[in-house]
């Protein structure tokens, strides 16, 4: 499906942008589910990684994923007071919220970080926030500072 | 245990000083019976004269000697002679003595009922072969019109309150036997011993225990607890005191009707009186025993006689008598053991214990003991307050001290024991009063109210009388009572109203029976008595209310018509002037006419002829 | 224990029993009427006098006040107790001729005619019913502790009655008061200020009331009464405890708290039901502002036998049988704005079946049904849906209401017939409207408990709407009904049995099949920080000693509980030493899903 979506909305010539996005199991994930059973289109650009909870994901996956081209990252969990884990979406907050902070240290413009919450009702509202951060990331460019700051300084 | 030896003799001293003044004295009956004669008004006169004319005298005030039809009494002791009782005295009649007899010599024998005290002055004979005196045993009301009842030491020389100290040599067991000896009865009505009543609230389990006079007073017609109260209210203390001592009770209650201001003013008195000298209050005279009076009083309702609406009406309830048992020996006031009894058989404890029950019984009847108190009041010549010996007979009592029927009339019945109580007909005069035998003859003692009752007299209007005063009385609660009585006083009226029906009296039976058999209290329980006894002694009466419409003693307005009988008129006119319709005419000397037309039947006329010439037809 | 006759019947007794209680043991009946078994009798009516022939002062006494004594022998239903019994009938029947009661036992008591005229003569009042028998005062004071109402007055002219005549307002307004009263006189708005609060009825949707005490619906399981403590005057004012007093097994606790319950359970299934959403927010339907304006469950109450008006069907404005009755469907229901977008599912169906029940009750009836389509996609649904139209049960009427408006007695229902273009106007007696069904409330609060999602409307959510209807994704908890979607019985009983079904399957396993993705502990690189074990929402980490042969201890690490651990990955991405891996997550599987769509 996501293929089809992609044939909808690609143009050759444009570049596409390229987002790797960390969806909770449970809520995010099942939503992006239901907005393809539900046959809501939304932009082929973002590429889906499942973790279990959006408490698994580790700031490094977020690094790994710019160093691996991404010229945004998405994570989304269930709604706060949701988790299916009771509390790891709380700790995701925490954590990547901080995160956020540390990457204008270390040079990452943070609007290429997203953090969200989508239930597994809420196919339309994936639709939307998918088409949303992709215009949002179009008008950003393409990421090739980070490309830059690995082959400038440190070794991938 | 401390004595008052020094209080007791400086209150000898006292009455010794008072006895033998050497300035003349004059003991005024003030009770309510004789300020409602005037004797307020004598005491003021007294003192302004005394006053103003610098005379050397005193005025005292006593209670009531009991010769109500006398009233204003005055006692008067000049230094040298015997006391002399004068009899209705006014305030012309008190300047009169003052002057004549007190400053002068003439003993105004005219007036004089008697004396009092030993020696002899003119021709004035003794109070006490006073036709209304003769007969009586003065136990009771042995103080009463003698000493000044707000002045204790007056009662400490009488030997005031030595039962009570005697009491508490004796100890509680002792006491009460001697109460057992006396065989002394309940004076509030149904008689009940009273030694055995505080036995029960003696030994019932439950603390504290209460003692509490009954003197809510309420028989129409009845004052002999007033009187006592107001003339002599330290006995009913010292009763009082000797009770709860035998029972041990830390504290009682006066239940006093609101309408005998007089005798809560002079039960108060004597209460605080009693305090001050240690006779009331904790650990009395050292004896460990503790014992305090409060006065309450009664909010005006003749139920609240009843004990268990009185001890309600103490708590602050509504006065309603409740289902016995339990009785309130058991569960009385506060729901803990009471007991409680009447004024007069409070009073009566002190000399008991003091001469000893033997004494006591060794007057009145084999079931009846020492003396009774009777309010004897109605149509009878002589009323006032009158103690007998148990066991003397009506006849004397009506006849002896009461001086018979008024006028030329004819005894009927007397009533005895209020509107709880029944007529004792002419024919049973002779019956000698006792608690068993007035039962029998379907009339009670109560608390010793007698009505005298003549040929004009309708026995139908005086049943309806007492009928329509415990309809107002009742206290509502209980069905038979409250709706059965009422239903009563509804045929009465009916009967009266010369719209009696064949079955009524069978109905008025009937009914009587029920309201009695039925009902939750002894009001109810003795609410028919009036016309079940009256049925009884006088069913003629009724009949002829309702068969031949004719009510003979000329009272029920709508079944009689007066005329005059010409031959016996002599055409005196006081009918004249007092027809309030003008109905009467007739020259002077000449026999009279009633104008039937004009007529109202209001009696006057039958009343006030002095040849009986009105006839009823 | 006190041993008594009556009536020639030995009787045994506890002390402190009446005689009353003891005729009652012996199965007896002596009429009462100013008794009652919670309050303190008073022996006032003097209707229950027996008649004491020994072992006590012989008498009449009343007895419901009287204690049992040792061998006291009672004759109930001698002459002389007959005839007083008789002539307190007589006298209250004169006193109270409105009362039916006394009547009544006049009547069973040989009483053709009264020698006593009626009181009413004097007061000009023939529907007087009180006997003054002053129970709801003693009530009042003794056991509600209120003392609003006391009597006034005495002997014959005694009346019930307030303080100084005014309302009372220490009146509680309970009502307790009409409740006992035994010849129905009391009417308790004569003596309160403010009005007699009644408890609604939940069962009944508010249409009756209930007392504090209630079953809460016919056929509870268990069936048995409840006490509920914001109504009972005991739990009010501490004051009352007539329920105690009567209980004949002592039943009644009033120590009992509410108590939290843990039972640990391998399955939960949620099935909590609906409730219909408040038509009022629609003022166009007058639902809240006309009484003949109903919600299609309160109707079903009306016509139900065991409902508020026992199976009888009135106008609540007035009581009588409406004649013209309309339904309304989709109120609320497929309505995107302002309202629930999605179909109810069941109205279709109950308006048919609503539309039949009304024709059994009111035969010379006409129904209307203001309908969108009717959806009976069901085993026989279409058929039963066809008979209404069909038998003209009910008039079918394809349209919507614009309006429903009050004109007289009647609402004037106006809508539209889309069939034939025209706009009609219905004058009906009664309006029921076939509101939408919402999840129940306190969905959201259970959905998070369960840790189960919900939809926009509350919906709890299924695993998989086609594969795993039942389950939710949280292992362990199922769904059955309406608290899923809107379903009618025969769904809601398929989707219950099945829900049943997977949980009995997962319970009568001895051993428990686990994910497989959950954490595992690298113990050799694991330093023991147990940052892990603070991140865990379940609890499942506990330390573990490493120990040599010996036994000594060599180093304490972080241990996952299999059974407990649900796989979150919370402790892996805590772990600063990177001890913690979820299976199936590893970090290395994501770094390589990372590159491969990067790719």
């Amino acid at each position: 499906m996501i293929q089809k979506a992609k044939n909808e909305t690609t143009d050759p010539s444009e570049w596409q942008p390229r987002i790797v996005a960390f969806l909770c199991n449970w809520c995010s994930y099942a939503g992006a589910d239901l907005a393809g059973m539900s046959r809501l289109a939304y932009p082929a650009a973002i590429k889906i990684v499942r973790v279990p909870c959006s408490g698994r994901v580790d700031p490094m996956f977020v690094i790994k994923s710019f160093e691996q081209g991404a010229d945004l990252v998405l994570v989304s969990g269930c709604h706060p007071g949701d988790c299916h884990y009771t509390s790891g979406n709380y700790h995701a907050r925490r954590k990547l919220l901080a995160f956020r902070e540390l990457m204008t240290f270390f040079g990452i413009d943070p609007r290429r970080f997203k953090i969200s919450w989508v239930s597994a009702a809420e196919g339309a509202k994936w639709s939307n926030l998918v088409k949303e951060i992709t215009d949002e990331v179009k008008a950003l460019g393409p990421f090739e500072t980070y490309s830059e700051i690995l082959t400038g300084e440190t070794g991938p | 245990m401390r004595t008052l030896r020094k209080n007791y003799s400086e209150a000898a001293d006292q009455w010794e000083a008072l006895q033998t003044s050497s300035v003349p004295v004059l003991y005024v009956g003030a009770a309510t019976c004789g300020r409602a004669a005037g004797a307020g008004e004598v005491i003021e006169r007294l003192q302004t004269e005394i006053r103003d004319r610098q005379i050397a005298a005193q005025v005292v005030e006593v209670g009531c000697l009991g010769l109500c039809c006398l009233e204003p009494l005055v006692v008067v002791h000049k230094p040298g002679s015997p006391q002399v009782c004068y009899g209705r005295v006014d305030t012309d009649r008190i300047v009169h003595i003052l002057d004549r007899y007190v400053l002068g010599d003439d003993p105004c024998a005219e007036w004089a009922l008697g004396t009092m005290t030993p020696g002899e002055v003119d021709s004035i004979g003794k109070f006490s072969e006073h036709p209304m005196m003769t007969g009586q045993v003065r136990h009771v009301l042995r103080n009463c019109g003698v000493i000044d009842p707000k002045d204790m030491s007056h009662y400490l020389a009488r030997d005031g309150y030595r039962g009570f100290m005697k009491a508490l040599e004796l100890g509680p067991d002792k006491t009460l036997k001697e109460v057992k000896k006396a065989g002394l009865r309940g004076r509030g009505g149904a008689g009940f011993p009273t030694w055995q009543k505080w036995q029960f609230c003696r030994t019932a389990s439950g603390e504290p225990k209460y003692v509490i006079c009954n003197a809510d007073e309420g028989d129409p017609g009845a004052f002999m607890d007033r009187s006592i109260m107001e003339g002599d209210p330290y006995s009913v203390l010292e009763g009082m005191a000797i009770g709860a001592y035998v029972i041990g009770a830390e504290s009682g209650y006066i239940y006093v009707r609101g309408e005998y201001p007089l005798a809560i003013r002079n039960l108060s008195i004597a209460i605080e009186q009693s305090r001050a000298l240690g006779l009331l209050g904790d650990n009395i005279l050292d004896s460990g025993f503790s014992f305090d009076l409060e006065i309450v009083r009664g909010a005006g309702a003749f139920v609240c006689g009843e004990e268990t609406a009185l001890i309600a009406s103490v708590q602050g309830d509504i006065g309603s008598p409740r289902q016995r048992p339990p009785y309130p020996a058991q569960a009385g006031l506060w729901g803990k053991p009471t007991n409680i009894n009447n004024v007069e058989t409070w009073s009566n404890v002190p000399a008991i214990i003091l001469r000893g029950g033997k004494q006591f019984s060794g007057i009145g009847t084999k079931q009846s003991k020492g003396t009774k108190v009777f309010s004897l009041v109605g149509k009878v010549r002589n009323t006032g307050l009158v103690e007998v010996p148990m066991g003397t007979t009506m006849r004397e009592i009506v006849y002896d001290i009461g001086g018979g029927p008024q006028k030329k009339r004819t005894f009927k019945a007397v009533q005895s024991g209020g509107p709880s109580g029944g007529c004792i007909p002419a024919p049973l005069l002779d019956l000698p009063i006792d608690f068993d035998k007035l039962q029998e003859a379907g009339a009670m003692m109560g608390s010793g109210g007698l009505i005298v009752m003549d040929d004009h007299t309708c026995m139908v209007d005086v049943a309806k009388y007492f009928l329509a005063f415990l309809v107002d009385e009742s206290c509502g609660k209980c069905t038979a009572c409250r709706e059965g009585v009422a239903q009563m006083h509804n045929i009465l009226v009916r009967i009266c109203q010369g719209e009696g029906r064949d079955g009524d009296i069978e109905l008025l039976e009937q009914l009587g029976t029920y309201v009695k058999d039925t009902s939750l209290c002894q009001l109810g329980g003795t609410a028919p008595n009036p016309v079940l006894s009256t049925l009884r002694y006088f069913r003629d009466e009724y009949e002829a209310h309702i068969h031949d419409k004719t009510c003979r003693a000329g009272v029920c307005k709508s079944l009689v018509r007066f005329a005059i009988d010409p031959d016996t008129c002599k055409g005196c006119g006081l009918c004249v002037r007092d027809c309030p319709t003008d109905a009467i005419s007739g020259e002077k000397k000449e026999p009279h006419h009633i104008d039937a037309d004009l007529c109202v039947q209001c009696g006057v006329c039958y009343e006030d002829c002095p040849f009986d010439a009105v006839l009823v037809e | 224990m006190i041993t008594l006759t009556i009536d020639g019947q030995q009787v045994e007794v506890e002390p402190g029993k009446t005689i009353l209680d003891a005729a009652k043991s012996l199965g007896k009946v002596i009429p009462t009427l100013c008794y009652h078994p919670a309050v303190p009798a008073a022996g006032a009516c003097r209707i229950c006098v027996v008649e004491v022939v020994a072992g006590d002062r012989p008498g009449l006494v009343p007895a419901c006040a009287y204690p049992a004594k040792e061998g006291m022998d009672i004759q109930t239903q001698s002459d002389r107790v007959m005839q007083s019994r008789r002539m307190t009938l007589q006298l209250l029947l004169a006193r109270s001729p409105g009362a039916e009661v006394i009547q009544d036992m006049a009547r069973d008591h040989g009483i053709t005619e009264n020698p006593f005229p009626e009181r009413a003569k004097q007061t000009g009042d023939k529907s007087e019913k009180c006997i003054m028998c002053g129970l709801c005062v003693r009530l009042c004071q003794q056991i509600i502790g209120a003392s609003a109402i006391c009597f006034d007055g005495r002997g014959p002219d005694r009346k019930v009655s307030t303080p100084y005549n005014n309302q009372s307002d220490v009146c509680l307004g309970c009502g307790a008061c009409a409740f006992v009263c035994p010849t129905g006189a009391i009417d308790p708005a004569d003596y309160s200020p403010s009005p007699i609060e009644k408890i609604p009825n939940e069962f009944n949707c508010g249409l009756d009331s209930r007392t504090p005490i209630h079953i809460p619906f016919p056929q509870a399981v268990p069936n048995k009464p409840l006490i509920d403590r914001d109504n009972c005057i005991r739990f009010k004012t501490g004051g009352c405890g007539a329920c105690e007093t009567i209980c004949p097994a002592g039943a009644i606790n009033y120590d009992m708290e509410d108590e939290f319950v843990e039972e640990e359970v391998g399955a939960i299934i949620a099935a909590t039901g609906y409730e219909i959403m408040d038509p009022s927010i629609y003022e166009e339907y007058g639902y809240g502002r006309y009484p003949d304006v109903v919600t299609s469950l309160e109707f079903e109450r009306m016509v139900s036998a065991s409902g508020p008006t026992n199976g009888e069907l009135t106008r609540p404005s007035n009581g009588e049988p409406p004649k013209t009755i309309v339904f309304l469907q989709c109120i609320g229901s497929r309505r995107e704005v302002n309202g629930k977008p999605y179909c109810s599912n069941i109205c279709c169906m109950y308006t048919a079946k609503h539309a039949i029940l009304y024709k059994h009750k009111v035969h010379d009836g006409q129904a209307f049904v203001f309908f969108m389509d009717v959806r009976a996609a069901g085993k026989n649904y279409d058929q039963f849906v066809r008979r209404v139209v069909k038998e003209q049960i009910a008039t079918y009427v394809r349209g919507r209401v614009s309006k429903v408006f009050a004109r007289g007695d009647k609402l004037i229902v106006r809508g539209a017939d889309t069939l034939s273009g025209t706009q009609v106007e219905i004058a009906a007696d009664m309006v029921v409207l076939a509101a939408a069904l919402v999840p129940s409330s306190g969905i959201r609060e259970l959905s998070q408990k369960l840790r189960v999602g919900f939809d926009e409307h509350g919906f709890l959510l299924e695993a998989h709407p086609k594969l795993r209807p039942v389950d939710t994704n949280t292992a362990g908890v199922f769904l059955a009904g309406c608290c899923h979607s809107p379903k009618d019985i025969p769904e809601s009983v398929a989707q219950a049995g099945a829900a049943a079904s997977k949980a009995l399957g997962l319970v009568c396993h001895t051993r428990l099949s686990r994910e497989p993705t959950i954490g595992i502990v690298d113990e050799s690189s694991c330093n023991g920080c147990f940052e892990c074990e603070g991140v865990c929402a379940y609890g499942a980490i506990s330390a573990k000693e490493l120990k040599d042969k010996k036994g000594n201890t060599l180093a304490t690490v972080a241990n996952i509980n299999q059974g407990l651990c649900q796989g979150c990955g919370a402790c892996a991405a805590t772990c600063r030493s990177k001890s913690i891996e979820v299976q199936g997550y590893r970090d290395d599987q994501l770094f390589a899903a990372i590159n491969a769509i990067n790719r």
